[in-house]
């Protein structure tokens, strides 16, 4: 029995999403703000995790959501929406990195004032974004959302490759090669582990 | 020593990038190798710190990504409600300046219902797209010989305290004032 109640709330969740698409596409907008708000953190973070900048973050965000929007008539309820956000989210990203021409400035260093941390851990943990931040900077946008996609979204190198239009061969390439880049960094700034 | 594996199988290695043999030939070459171990342990730690360095967006972010999506949306469905009425006065700007022609004589002032626009749903009018307007008389309005060119130069709006709405269109023409309201259309010469 302990196993039925995750499984009644997916259950809930998707007939109540596909239900809000429903309405959203008859033009109901509360029902598409609802589905916004029940996606908004994933797109949201995704994209601050690929574009490391916040202002831009929320422009790729506000992007997908109105590409979403102008797609709604064209998506099908049971198709996996949050695979089709995310693929929009990394092509937005995609597109805002290779339009900026210097790099954004890093400003989601530190955490928000609402988080649990005490000064010293809050400093800790901007020193350590600041070094992986500056790591991910040595990497190509390709491979920086492959990597993401892969060791932060949790998404296989076959998601991956379907996400980014690729094949799972040059995503294999480019998640070995971005691992190898961030460690090198990391070695060089900190030193080797042994 | 040479080594048989190379760094992207390590930073492959634990996972199903690598094939079941490839993984084993990682496997045994580390029991016997400390150098690769070593690139091992370092790409473990950059993991990590990889892994914990994803910051979550802030509540304040998410809300104004939220507000500006409504509000762009919004925005569209005002603009595409004025659709029609714009493609009725398009199609007035057609075919008024030929009725104008006809009927008009420069010397009185007269008023005309062309069409019963009751139907339409006008209320507050934003905006109209105007080069349009414009275009589309310069490409489907023929003058005829003699009349006088009535291109548009002006679309006034106004909406009453009632939702009766009326739309003013300023031709080239001084004298021709094309008026759009919402029980009917009148033209003042
Ligand atoms: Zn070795």
């Amino acid at each position: 029995m302990q196993m039925a109640i995750p499984l009644v709330r997916f259950m809930f969740e998707k007939d109540m999403l596909r239900r809000l698409i429903q309405e959203a596409k008859a033009g109901n907008a509360a029902s598409f703000e609802r589905v916004i708000h029940l996606h908004e953190r994933a797109v949201l973070g995704l994209a601050q995790r690929i574009l490391l900048n916040r202002e831009a973050a929320k422009d790729a965000a506000q992007e997908v959501f109105i590409r979403f929007h102008k797609n709604l008539s064209r998506l099908d309820e049971e198709r996996d929406l949050g695979a089709w956000l995310c693929r929009a989210t990394s092509n937005a990203c995609f597109d805002i990195l290779r339009r900026t021409k210097q790099d954004l400035p890093l400003d989601l260093l530190s955490e928000p004032l609402d988080g649990a941390l005490n000064p010293e851990e809050s400093m800790a943990v901007t020193q350590q974004r600041r070094l992986i931040f500056s790591a991910l900077k040595e990497l190509s946008p390709r491979e920086r959302q492959a990597i993401i996609l892969r060791d932060l979204e949790g998404y296989s190198t076959g998601e991956v490759a379907r996400i980014l239009n690729s094949t799972e061969g040059t995503v294999r390439s480019q998640i070995s090669t971005g691992r190898i880049k961030i460690k090198n960094f990391v070695v060089a700034q900190l030193g080797r582990r042994t | 020593m040479k080594c048989s594996i190379s760094e992207e199988q390590l930073s492959l290695y634990g996972s199903s990038d690598l094939s079941a043999q490839e993984s084993a030939a990682v496997a045994e070459h580390l029991t016997k190798c400390a150098l690769c171990r070593d690139t091992l342990a370092d790409l473990q730690f950059s993991h990590q710190l990889f892994a914990e360095s994803s910051a979550e967006p802030d509540c304040n972010d998410l809300h104004s990504v939220r507000d500006v999506v409504m509000q762009r949306l919004r925005q569209r469905r005002e603009q595409s409600r004025w659709v029609l009425p714009a493609a009725i006065a398009a199609a007035m700007f057609i075919t008024v300046p030929i009725l104008v022609r006809n009927n008009i004589r420069e010397d009185r002032r007269q008023t005309m219902t062309v069409a019963s626009l009751a139907a339409l749903p006008i209320s507050p009018i934003p905006s109209l797209d105007l080069p349009d307007l414009a275009r589309v008389n310069r490409a489907h309005h023929r003058r005829p010989k003699g009349s006088k060119r009535s291109s548009l130069r002006a679309v006034v709006l106004s909406t009453a305290p009632d939702g009766s709405s009326e739309l003013k269109l300023a031709t080239a023409d001084p004298n021709v004032i094309i008026l759009l309201q919402m029980d009917g259309i009148t033209h003042e010469n």
